[in-house]
This record gives C-alpha cells, structure tokens and sequence, in this order.
C-alpha cells in the first residue's frame, strides 16, 4: 500500500509540472524506471494504447498505470492527472491579472519548451531501444508528414502503421 | 445520445445533467487526443448550444494553458464551472473522463491477453513509430509560437527558446539530473527574460 501511495505521488508530481498530456512523461519514466516498477517496453505499449482510446491524450499513463500495477494502478494514475488541471477552478476569476503578468507567461513558455525536448528524448531512447531500421524512418517520416498536414486523421495513422509493423517484422 | 437530451435545456440554464452526457459524448467521440476533445467541444459548447460565447471559451482556453497537466482537463472543468456551477464542473470531468478511462482500461486489458503473440509486438513497434512522429509535430506546434515570440523580444529570448529543448533533451537523455530540475530551469530562465519589457 506504501508503494501504491509513492506510485500516485510521483506520478502526481510528474502532473503538477508539466503542460500538456505527454509533457509529463520524462520524470514519469525516470522515477518509474529507477524504482523497477515499470518498463521500456510498457512506456511504448502505454503511449500506443493512449493514442488509440478516445479522449486526452494525457491517458496514456491510465494505460501504464494499468499495465504496471493492474486496474488500482490506472485508478491512481487517472486521479493523479485530474487534480492538476483543477487549479483552473480557483484560479478563474484571478485568471486576467496573472496570464497579463510576463514573469507567468515566461516561466509557462520555458516550462512548454523543456519538456518538449525532454519528451523527444525520451520517446527517441525508446525507439532506439527497438532498434531503428529502414521501416521504423520510413513509418516515423510518413507520420510527420501525414499528421503534419492534417492527412489523415490519426487513428486511421496508427492502424496503418500497425499494419506495416505486422508486414515487416512479424518473425516467420 | 439523443439529441433531445441536449437541446431540452436550451430554454433555460444547462443543468449538471446536461453537462454530464455533453462531456460523455464528446469524450467518448474523441479519438485523436486534445485536439480532438478541443474541436468537438467547441463544436458543442460554442457553436451549437451556444452555453459560451467564442470570447468566453478563448478566456478558458487561455487558463488551461497555464496550469498544470493536461489542458484539455482544465478547459472541461471550467466549462462545467462557468454553466452550471461547481457541481456542473465535477458532472463535465465525470462525463469526460468516465468513459475514456473505462475505455483505456479495457483497451490495456485486451492488450495484456494479446501480448505473448510476436505479431503484436511488431504491430505495436510501427505504431509506437508513428507514435514518435506525431509527437514530434505536435511539439513543434506548440513549440513554434514560443520560438516566435521569444524572436519579437531579441536575441537573447530567441537564443533561449532554441537552447533550452535542445539542452533538455540532452540532459534528460543522458539522465544527469532530476527531470523536475531540468523543467524548472528552462522555466526559470525563460521567466527571468520575459520580465524584462519587450522592445
């Protein structure tokens, strides 16, 4: 039950500072990892799932929550990243005086743009650990490119990557 | 869901009800991430039942930006809170995040029975590609604007704005430091070149 307390709290804590459904996933899988309680392989299983099940995106840690520690896990994981956000509620009649105040919308700004770096770092190291062939840049790139240009709606994206995934590298 | 559920309450104020099954719906919808929950509600909210006015929904959307977590949450809450009250804004983040929990749980759950089988594993290694890809374009478009207004304010600004995701990226690549540390000082530092006033 301790673990299961510290399992909500660090994810808690992963919510509290980041902006954004995938901006927490650096301190998640740094805190996770180092503890053993959870896998490379379930951060991509999880971040797949997320992007498959409707609504946020943010979700994703439902999944891991789920595939780390079963249904209390995702409980957890999906009251961690609810509670964050509710600072919205009070804050909502300051809201004028503060998002005006340039040392906020700084600190916001710096705190967008480090987690998307950490965040690319993160997803790259777990790509690489699958090891990055021809299929893995060309799906990446098409990816890019289809999403980029609002091509395709992304569900429809990932299914076909699944499909070529299946194609190429299911062992015969 | 019917649509009579929805535009019953349109003579008088949504009740939390109403606000309940418009969330459920929305988010149940929503495949595709925020983007999608932030389209469909608009749709709703703003242009078909008219509960908030295009100036009222860019005010909550702003706010969602600048607290914690993910925005979409934020934006839902308030939506509640501003039609119907508290209990209107606890009734839109059930109707949200009910169902698409419930969905990512059965979801994850059929995936752990699949998961022995090799063919999954190589369905899950393209979609995690494409995974990658998606993300880095939706960095790039939340990215970009801060890239741009950082230039409007100088060199320095705009310097910071390239340095810090690179720099956290090769930080939090090589796990020098805490994650939390490296968030906090690209913060702190893009804070302390906003407060100087823009040229």
């Amino acid at each position: 039950m301790a673990g299961n307390l510290l399992f909500f709290l660090l994810l808690l804590k992963a919510s509290f500072l980041s902006s954004g459904g995938l901006a927490n996933l650096p301190s998640v899988h740094q805190d996770l990892i180092s503890r053993q309680w959870a896998h490379e392989g379930q951060f991509v299983e999880a971040l797949a799932i997320g992007q498959l099940a409707p609504g946020p995106t943010g979700l994703w840690v439902v999944a891991l929550g789920y595939l780390a520690r079963g249904p209390s896990g995702a409980l957890l994981a999906a009251g961690a990243i609810t509670i964050p956000p509710l600072l919205a509620l009070p804050m909502d009649r300051l809201y004028r005086r503060l998002a005006n105040h340039r040392a906020v919308e700084g600190f916001v700004f710096g705190l967008i743009l480090a987690a998307a770096g950490s965040v690319m770092a993160v997803l790259a190291e777990a790509l690489r650990s699958y090891g990055v062939d021809l299929a893995t840049v060309l799906i990446f790139t098409a990816s890019v490119v289809l999403v980029g240009r609002r091509i395709l709606p992304r569900g429809f994206i990932l299914l076909l990557s699944a499909a070529v995934g299946f194609a190429v590298w299911v062992p015969r | 869901m019917p649509r009579g559920v929805l535009t019953r309450s349109q003579g008088g104020p949504p009740r939390p009800t109403d606000v309940f099954l418009l969330w459920s719906k929305i988010g149940v919808k929503s495949f595709g991430g925020g983007q999608a929950v932030q389209f469909y509600a608009f749709e709703h909210i703003v242009n078909e039942l008219k509960w908030l006015t295009v100036d009222e929904w860019a005010q909550l959307w702003g706010l969602s930006q600048i607290v914690p977590g993910v925005n979409v949450i934020a934006v839902c809450a308030l939506t509640g809170l501003r039609v119907a009250g508290l209990a209107g804004s606890l009734a839109a983040l059930a109707g949200l995040m009910a169902p698409s929990v419930a969905a990512t749980i059965l979801i994850s759950a059929a995936y752990t029975q699949i998961a022995q089988f090799a063919g999954v594993h190589a369905a899950l290694r393209g979609m995690f590609a494409a995974v990658v890809g998606a993300a880095l374009v939706l960095n790039w478009r939340v990215g970009r604007p801060i890239v741009k207004a950082a230039r409007a304010r100088g060199r320095i600004a705009l310097a910071a704005s390239v340095a810090i995701p690179v720099v956290a990226a090769a930080i939090v690549a090589e796990q020098w430091v805490p994650v939390v540390d490296v968030l906090l000082s690209g913060a702190a530092l893009m804070s302390a070149l906003w407060i100087q006033k823009p040229h």
